[in-house]
């Protein structure tokens, strides 16, 4: 039983793991390597949460043709039993709405950075901000999209037909995990191609890029594009994962989350997303072992609280006294550089 | 009944809007912790009222002094190191959010130790004039009454005295006015003081308006953003234009599109985003000048009224 505890503790923490890297990656293309102060991460992430909310519930609905009310507790378990019975077709709906969540992640990105991308950046900083908190009120209190208030549930886990816990658990920590690094191979190969540098000279010196013929704005557009639909992503791994899409998740703190493990990682270097995002895993799930075993929910209020007086009492001292980050960027990864090495080594 | 409320709004709107335009014209910080000043100040009314029974009147000072002093801590503790540091612009808007996470935060953590997550201030406003629809109670006068006076009173003081030209001369060029002599340390503090008292006004009445939550001073802070982005970022009578705006289009607009296409009341919010998105568009000239330039008069004669 034990046993069976601590493989679901780490299948659980590699999950979380997975979507705050990717989340935090994306916060890095953009802010670490182009500049773009994107406070709205919140948005972009709660984005794939609401697209894997509206989606399948309803292809549920037609599909089964289910009479409850969309919002209630019996279609959610309906939705369920049927998943335990359709394995492909609980597959296939959840690459769907990656695959949805994908395209109107950057879609949106888009659209809602283009007034403010000619514009100084903390223009862009503030109204993505505004966007990210304006929209969740209004998800809030607009019933047709996600059931309101309430939420909602019955989202099945695409591994929902295995039997055995443990393993579903694992399997969907392996996906996560998979997609993970496939994103970050990705962003890896981005910034280190001349599409890369110039987004760094972006970040340097805009003018100056300008001047040499990039089209500076439309490649910012590009770039908050990509990072929302890797943030898409990351929210819809976590509404697969929670099974319940509910909008009062998706407050400021996830903007925080991002902001805090590209901090702690060092701006503009991939891997110490890797070490931040890994870091942030181990104090939430610590915090929260600490607090149901010793003391035994014994706290008169919610654990989120405490967590997030912790990370905001981290964030504002990584400002203070380590405000370049706790990893320095490293140099670019062009091709002159590697035949250079190789020449010098064959000439020793 | 839309207008009533439209203006009340505004008015609240118009008093964060303020105070925000002020910290970022000289102090340069987006302060996005603001929220939590109005919070305290709401809690602090609600609370004495409804708990100690203390006189509405006298609730004010008290909620004024308690955004007064967390406003200076803050400052002590979090801005001014970072300010010291070197910080960007960027970072220090970043720890401001955290530090407003960390005092709600704090803030829920008091309030359900003391079972107060939601709290309303002992008071109940009494209609003075109420004809059909049309009711406007005293809490809405003197809330439109001493926003008002407020501006007024801030206007004098900013123009005529010699805090006043200090303060001018911070926000043109913080190297200069050292250089000349102004003790611009000690002029923050004041100006931090100046700062929190639209900030724990509007608590004060949020507490006698509506229900008080941990969340909201941010709730208001957010339309006071867009009101300062609507009026050009620093521009004071732009602000307070724009947090008008915000209030009309929130509550007669939104009510209007609700009498005459039924539309739910619901999609409120997305009414203050768009109105800060086609100021955004404006400014950035992505709407072609000739169809606008009527609106861009306007707009570039509210940011060449800067004091």
């Amino acid at each position: 039983m034990i046993y069976a505890d601590v493989v679901s503790l780490i299948a659980t923490s590699i999950t979380f793991f997975s979507i705050y890297f990717i989340l935090s990656l994306s916060l890095n293309l953009e802010y670490g390597f182009t500049g773009l102060p994107n406070f709205g991460k919140t948005f972009f992430f709660s984005l794939g949460a609401y697209v894997a909310g509206t989606l399948i519930p309803r292809v549920y609905q037609v599909l089964f043709n289910i009479q409850q009310n969309i919002c209630s507790a019996d279609a959610a378990t309906l939705r369920i039993q049927i998943a335990r019975e359709e394995p492909i077709l609980t597959f296939v709906l959840f690459l769907i709405s990656l695959a949805t969540s994908i395209i109107f992640g950057a879609f949106m990105g888009f659209i809602l950075s283009y007034p403010s991308l000619k514009l100084r950046e903390d223009y862009l900083a503030i109204s993505l901000l505004i966007i990210a908190e304006i929209s969740r009120v209004f998800i809030r209190t607009e019933p047709s999209l996600i059931c309101g208030n309430n939420g909602i549930g019955g989202i099945p886990n695409p591994f929902i037909w295995i039997n055995d816990p443990v393993v579903k658990e694992l399997l969907y920590a392996t996906m996560s995990v998979s997609i993970a690094m496939l994103s970050y191979m990705y962003i890896e190969r981005l910034v280190n191609s001349p599409y890369g540098r110039v987004l760094k000279s972006i970040r340097d010196d805009e003018l100056m890029s300008r001047l040499l013929g990039k089209l500076t704005h439309r490649v910012k557009g590009e770039v908050l594009a990509i990072a929302s639909a890797l943030s898409a992503v990351a929210g819809c791994l976590y509404a697969f994962f929670i099974g319940f899409v509910y909008p009062d998740d998706f407050i400021i703190i996830w903007t925080m989350y991002a902001w805090l493990i590209v901090l702690l990682g060092g701006l503009a270097n991939n891997k110490g997303v890797i070490i931040g995002s890994a870091l942030l895993v181990v104090i939430d799930r610590g915090l929260r072992i600490v607090i149901s075993s010793w003391l035994m929910y014994s706290i008169p209020f919610d654990i989120s609280y405490l967590r997030g007086i912790i990370f905001s009492l981290l964030l504002i001292a990584i400002l203070l006294f380590r405000p370049k980050g706790v990893f320095p960027e490293k140099p670019l990864k062009t091709i002159a550089e590697k035949t250079v090495k190789t020449m010098t080594t064959t000439d020793n | 009944m839309a207008i009533g409320s439209s203006i009340v709004i505004g008015s609240l709107y118009a008093l964060i809007g303020y105070g925000l335009t002020l910290t970022l014209g000289s102090i340069r910080i987006y302060n996005w912790a603001y929220a939590e000043y109005v919070t305290v100040a709401a809690y602090v009314t609600a609370v004495l009222s409804s708990r100690y029974l203390l006189n509405i009147i006298l609730c004010f000072p008290v909620a004024i002094i308690s955004s007064i002093i967390v406003s200076i801590a803050i400052d002590e503790i979090i801005y001014k190191p970072l300010e010291k540091r070197g910080s960007k612009g960027i970072q220090i808007m970043l720890a401001s959010i955290a530090t407003g996470l960390l005092l709600r935060y704090i803030i829920y953590i008091f309030a359900s130790l003391n079972n107060i997550v939601i709290i309303k201030a002992r008071y109940a406003p009494e209609p003075i004039i109420n004809y059909k629809m049309f009711v406007i109670t005293d809490l809405d006068l003197s809330i439109i009454f001493t926003t008002i006076t407020l501006l007024i009173l801030f206007y004098l003081l900013l123009s005529k005295t010699l805090f006043g030209k200090q303060f001018r001369a911070l926000w043109d060029n913080a190297e200069l006015a050292r250089l000349s002599g102004i003790r611009i340390y000690r002029l923050r503090r004041y100006i931090w003081i100046l700062v929190s008292i639209p900030a724990g006004i509007t608590g004060a009445f949020w507490a006698l308006y509506s229900t008080v939550t941990p969340t909201s001073g941010w709730g208001l802070l957010l339309p006071a953003f867009a009101a300062t982005i609507v009026g050009g970022i620093t521009s004071i009578p732009g602000t307070v234009a724009g947090g008008y705006l915000l209030g009309f289009g929130e509550n007669f607009i939104m009510y209007l599109i609700n009498r005459f296409f039924g539309i739910s009341l619901a999609y409120k919010p997305l009414i203050s985003l768009s109105i800060m998105f086609i100021a955004l568009l404006i400014r950035a000239e992505f709407i072609p000048i000739k169809m606008m330039k009527q609106t861009r008069i306007f707009i570039s004669f509210l940011r060449s009224r800067r004091i």
